[in-house]
């Protein structure tokens, strides 16, 4: 190993307690906040099946996300057993393997349009990437959804 | 290649002079000085899978119009591998492939996600000077 990783390797450590604890305290919250929630639950309402109630189980399974800012919102959700992320669902979504595009969600939050696209990796629910900064609305509910398209096909909206 | 300017004279009063090359900074030492901290922050250069790693971000520097002359240093950075450098700025976090991102339920908290990118050369500058002080406390009257 490199002198010049040893001293990074060593502060990364500390941060060990500050991850677990903000885990524990998500746990005790709730995964996700209204925004993301409204987003997930207009592709569940527009989905056909199996890919309504595949993703609608994956969502049951869910403990954990990770929201990142830095142009633009994302946010990864996570199944974690233990302190290690968990591969295996009950219910893999019926799409192609690798990274794919679940759903586009399009709506608007007092004058914020808002564009979330909703990613798969491995038939695993993943995340959800915004087009715009969404803390400020992350916690808002009332989001007027404009248009949902499904694995491509548009299925809400003109 | 830029000779940036001589910054020591040594006790033999030979000289070493910084100079810039690709980006990089390297010093040469006249008349048969031992090399000493040119190299920090480039020992990564150039493996498979290391990348550099800023200190103060670009972003940043941009603003005060540095980035070109600063932004790649070894006194604004160091070369690291890609996880780590993942880890600890989410700003390259958000670059990983989603495959990858998905093994990785966490980053660091902010403030040590700044610490572990300080760069080795001022760990080292730091180190050194308190070693020098101490010396210099020992060694006195």
């Amino acid at each position: 190993m490199a002198r010049e990783f040893a001293v990074p390797a060593f502060v990364y450590w500390l941060g060990a307690p500050f991850l677990l604890a903000r885990l524990a305290a998500q746990r005790r919250s709730g995964v996700f906040k209204s925004l993301e929630r409204s987003i997930l639950d207009s592709l569940i309402q527009s989905s056909h099946e199996p890919l309504a109630s595949a993703l609608q189980s994956q969502i049951s399974e869910i403990n954990h996300a990770l929201r990142l800012t830095t142009k633009s919102s994302e946010v990864n959700f996570y199944k974690i057993v233990g302190i290690r992320p968990d591969a295996s669902r009950k219910q893999p979504l019926p799409v192609d393997d690798g990274d794919t595009v679940v759903g586009e969600v399009v709506g608007k939050v007092d004058q914020t349009i808002v564009r979330a696209k909703i990613f798969a990796v491995n038939s695993r629910l993943f995340s959800i990437e915004f087009n715009c900064d969404a803390r400020p609305i992350i916690n808002r509910a009332d989001l007027e959804i404009s248009t949902v398209d499904v694995l491509g096909k548009r299925v809400f909206g003109a | 290649m830029q000779t940036l300017g001589n910054y020591a004279k040594h006790e033999d009063q030979t000289e070493a002079t910084i100079i810039r090359s690709e980006s990089n900074w390297s010093v040469k030492h006249h008349e048969g000085t031992p090399p000493d901290g040119g190299a920090v922050g480039v020992l990564g250069k150039g493996r498979k899978g290391w990348e550099y790693s800023h200190a103060i971000p670009v972003r940043l520097l941009k603003r005060v119009n540095v980035n070109s002359w600063f932004g790649r240093t070894a006194v604004n950075g160091t070369y690291v591998p890609r996880w780590f450098h993942a880890l600890s700025d989410q700003y390259r976090f958000r670059f990983m492939p989603r495959i990858w991102k998905e093994s990785l339920p966490f980053l660091l908290p902010q403030g040590i996600q700044q610490a572990a990118r300080v760069p080795p050369a001022w760990i080292v500058a730091g180190a050194g000077a308190t070693l020098d002080s101490t010396g210099g406390r020992s060694n006195g009257p």
